[in-house]
């Protein structure tokens, strides 16, 4: 078949991004971390690496397992058991997933460090017990599973929707305990699911920096070190770990892959399912119901203290802040402060550029994968998706590496301006964007088109009154998915900001740096309510189209 | 003394009864069906009995000890459904040996047992085949197997044969039949296909919106119908009202009763003078139905397959009916 302009041209700007902004930076970047041998031997003789490597891969295998024991946990709860209020709870436990990452791990640290909430609570309440601050690994491993845990509860409560009821009634009637059919039954029944969050858990535990780099003390792990070392200006070294992260993430997944690909038949089974009503579950017991409390405590305090700080004047960690009154000031200052407001402009322009990019770049992109098997097709696909394994760190210093001065894609040099961010972003989100509309394509009726044609309707046309409505949703749900991602990145931003493009996730890290409670408290407020309200709207309005 | 005893069982579900004070009794190593229209309650009462669901009145007694709060695990009651709901990570051999394994029994007896009862039906080659990779037929065995290798006390079939089609659903009835009849195992079986439970059944009962219609030997029911309901539901049965029986049969019934006539006893002979009218004509191999048209009520009849008919469609006909075939039901 002929390709026509439109096709031509959406080639040639896929082609220009993948080259340009993937394939030239990962080269770049290889290249850099090999510049010279000499340093490689020396590198290799490092312990300081060796100590970053295993420190990361443990993070990653123990955030992976306490994630899977939790969401898997509740998963089942949820599924099994009459629980009041249960759709809202679901929402709740859903709420770390929209947080984030510098948000969650800032709001841990003031209510669980030394200083922190927690403390001076038990201190001026509670004084006869005596709490230990969370520091180090226990507080990373802690906002590991706050933020990781809704990925297995999602993905395994969606399996268990598919589970038929009575499977796990043979079991029982067959003389199984719940533990039993528990272990025998059910977690074999959702193998896949299990093996698909781990994957997710473990390229974010690998990738993760905001946790470790405020809270590692004195471990080192892959990412903390390579910001480190780029701060340190050793910029092979930098490119050397960002090349042995990437390994690593990849090979993880592929190892998780092979797991997957063990047990792929065992789920088919024919017949129709006997859904379990929500009246023929059973009743919670006591045990469930404090763990279920404390676990909504876990997810409300860290966003809690938040709100309360940003009540609360500037410092607030070096006082006793129990006895203060709540003021607004804080917030009065964000609209009147212009290098307060700023960042947030900043957030949001980049936030939106990248929106605009990706929605573009995106589309056309799933629409070429999507439209005949070729072999150009599967390459473009293999090559959109590639950044998504990459770890944020090591995007920011391949993109270093490769716009820091003339190059043939830009030209000029995009180290220290504005656009660079929005760049980073973009890269990282269109595999996201473009995974979505997919997604979309793939569940509508393709049959649609063809009558639509059949009927007399021109290509054009059937575009824009049949294809394009139906992959609104999609469209819409991708690009307020990006929109969140970009709004509060900090991980490639700490390695590519400058101070007039500083960014909010920026900003709350500074404020923590400088011991200010106030401002940071305001802005993770801000940020999170801005997630929340667009996750909302896009639920809302999705939901609405799905019933039209 | 009853091994299985119902008493007074109901059951609400968000305020609607799906049972209604159900009483049974079931003597052991008898094959007792209930029978009914979908969603008359059928798998309900099968959970309640199971333990798999409370009831909100009542009492469930089985080999003399009363089991109503007793959990699912320990009540020695085996459910084969009509799903098959065959677990999915395991294969045949793995299905069938759960039970014995929880018991833990030696694994070489498991073994041996497993082998048996493949033999007894007939899956010996399918012992290590992944259940996903069985027709119908045979998962449905293999669901059977795994229950009947305990040797429960009770065991509860829904609606079993109902996904297979016609010609498996046959066969596999009779070698239900056959294994039941063998291993003496109390069984409780529920259906909404009637010629089943005739089939099967050394009693049975008719249940209708959670209501026990009727109980009895399959022939009693049959051609005793107690109550419209049955007279339709189990033997498709012509009902004729008051006046239809006085001025189609000839017979003087009150008010309060109505007349049922069996298909197949339902006959008649060519009259030009009739108000009855033969309106279609259905020939299904070894029987043929007749539907008389009398005013806006079609009655029918099932006559076995004779090559010549001098009845036509359009025909006026009248019927004859032997006096010992009608029943006369009390309205209530
Ligand atoms: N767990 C439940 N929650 C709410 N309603 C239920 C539940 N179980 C059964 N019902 C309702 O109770 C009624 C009887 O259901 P049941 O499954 O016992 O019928 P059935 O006779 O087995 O029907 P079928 O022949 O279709 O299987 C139905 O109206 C059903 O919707
Ligand atoms: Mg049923």
């Amino acid at each position: 078949m002929k390709k026509n302009l439109f096709q031509i041209l959406s080639l040639i700007l896929i082609f220009y991004f993948i080259i340009g902004f993937i394939l030239f930076p990962i080269y770049n970047l290889s290249l850099e971390s090999f510049i010279n041998l000499n340093n490689i031997i020396l590198y290799l003789s490092n312990p300081n690496i060796y100590e970053a490597v295993l420190n990361s891969l443990t993070l990653s295998i123990l955030s992976v397992i306490i994630s899977l024991i939790l969401g898997v946990y509740l998963a089942y709860l949820v599924h099994f058991y009459k629980i009041k209020l249960k759709s809202l709870l679901t929402s709740f436990l859903l709420i770390p997933i929209a947080t984030p990452p510098i948000i969650g791990t800032v709001a841990f640290l003031y209510l669980v460090s030394d200083n922190g909430l927690m403390f001076k609570f038990f201190n001026n309440y509670l004084s006869f017990i005596k709490l230990n601050p969370v520091q180090g690994w226990y507080a990373i491993l802690l906002i590991h599973l706050y933020s990781f845990y809704p990925f297995f509860f999602l993905f395994a409560s969606a399996s268990l929707k598919k589970l038929d009821g009575n499977i796990t009634d043979a079991s029982i009637t067959l003389g199984a305990s719940k533990f039993r059919t528990f272990f025998k039954i059910i977690l074999p029944f959702l193998y896949p699911a299990i093996v698909s969050s781990s994957i997710i858990v473990f390229m974010a535990s690998m990738a993760s920096f905001s946790a470790p780099f405020i809270f590692a003390d004195n471990s080192r792990f892959l990412t903390t070190e390579i910001y480190n070392s780029k701060i340190n200006g050793d910029i092979q070294l930098s490119s050397f770990l960002s090349v042995i992260l990437t390994v690593l993430s990849l090979v993880g997944l592929y190892i998780f892959t092979k797991f997957r690909n063990l047990n792929e038949n065992t789920n088919t089974i024919k017949g129709t399912v006997r859904v379990l009503s929500e009246l023929s579950k059973n009743k919670l017991g006591i045990l469930n119901k404090l763990f279920l409390s404390i676990l909504v405590l876990f997810i409300t305090l860290p966003l809690l203290t938040l709100l309360y700080l940003s009540f609360i004047p500037e410092g607030a960690l070096l006082r006793n802040v129990f006895n203060e009154s709540m003021t607004l000031q804080n917030y009065t200052k964000l609209f009147s402060e212009e290098g307060i407001y700023k960042p947030f402009l900043n957030s949001f322009y980049m936030a939106l550029i990248t929106v605009i990019i990706c929605l573009f770049l995106g589309t056309i992109s799933s629409l070429t994968i999507s439209g005949k098997k070729s072999f150009l097709n599967k390459f473009i696909e293999v090559f959109i998706s590639l950044p998504y394994g990459i770890p944020g760190t090591v995007i920011a210093i391949m993109l270093i590496l490769s716009f820091n001065s003339f190059n043939i894609f830009t030209f000029s040099s995009l180290i220290g301006t504005f656009l660079i961010l929005p760049i980073a972003y973009t890269i990282r989100n269109v595999p996201v964007f473009t995974q979505s509309v997919l997604t979309g394509i793939k569940n509508f009726d393709t049959n649609l088109n063809e009558a639509s044609y059949s009927l007399g309707a021109s290509k054009i046309k059937t575009f824009f009154k049949i294809t394009f409505p139906l992959l609104l949703p999609s469209i819409i749900n991708g690009s307020l998915l990006v929109f969140i991602n970009s709004m509060g990145e900090f991980v490639s931003t700490i390695l590519l900001y400058t101070y007039n493009t500083r960014t909010v996730s920026i900003e709350i890290y500074s404020q923590l740096r400088m011991y200010n409670t106030g401002i940071g408290a305001v802005y993770g407020v801000l940020l999170f309510l801005i997630v929340i309200l667009t996750v909302y709207l896009s639920r809302k309005y999705i939901n609405e189209r799905i019933s039209v | 003394m009853s091994f299985l005893i119902l008493e007074k069982i109901s059951k609400s579900f968000n305020g609607i009864n799906v049972l209604n004070g159900i009483n049974l009794e079931v003597k052991k190593s008898e094959f007792f069906s209930i029978v009914g229209p979908s969603g008359c309650g059928k798998t309900t009462l099968l959970r309640i009995i199971a333990g798999l669901e409370k009831p909100d009145t009542g009492r469930i007694i089985l080999d003399g000890k009363e089991i109503t709060y007793l959990e699912p695990q320990k009540r020695d009651v085996g459910i084969v459904f009509q799903n098959y709901a065959l677990f999915p990570n395991m294969n045949v051999f793995e299905n069938i040996a759960y039970g014995l394994k929880i018991k833990k029994f030696d694994k070489a007896v498991i073994e041996k047992k497993v082998i048996d009862i493949l033999n007894k039906v007939q899956l010996s080659s399918k012992i290590n085949s992944p259940v996903y990779s069985l027709s119908g037929g045979e998962q449905q065995r293999v669901s059977l197997a795994r229950v009947i290798i305990n040797e429960p006390k009770l065991i509860l079939f829904d609606e079993p044969l109902s996904n297979l089609d016609y010609l498996l659903r046959i066969d596999t009835r009779a070698e239900l039949k056959r294994l039941q009849h063998e291993s003496e195992i109390t069984s409780v079986y529920v259906t909404h296909d009637q010629s089943e439970a005739l089939s099967l059944s050394d009693e049975m009962v008719v249940l209708n919106s959670g209501i026990i219609m009727q109980k009895g030997k399959p022939t009693e029911v049959y051609n005793n119908p107690a109550n419209i309901f049955t007279a339709e539901f189990i033997s498709h049965s012509n009902i004729f009202s008051k006046e239809e029986s006085l001025n189609l049969l000839n017979l003087e019934i009150n008010e309060n009763q109505v007349t049922s006539v069996l298909q197949e006893n339902l006959r008649f002979e060519n009259e030009d003078s009739s108000d009855i009218v033969v309106s279609d004509i259905q020939f299904s191999g070894m029987f043929t139905e007749f539907l008389l048209k009398f005013r806006d009520k079609i009655f029918k009849s099932v006559i076995p397959y004779e090559s010549n008919y001098d009845v036509k469609i359009n025909d006026k006909v009248k019927l004859i009916i032997a006096k010992d075939k009608f029943k006369v039901i009390e309205l209530n």
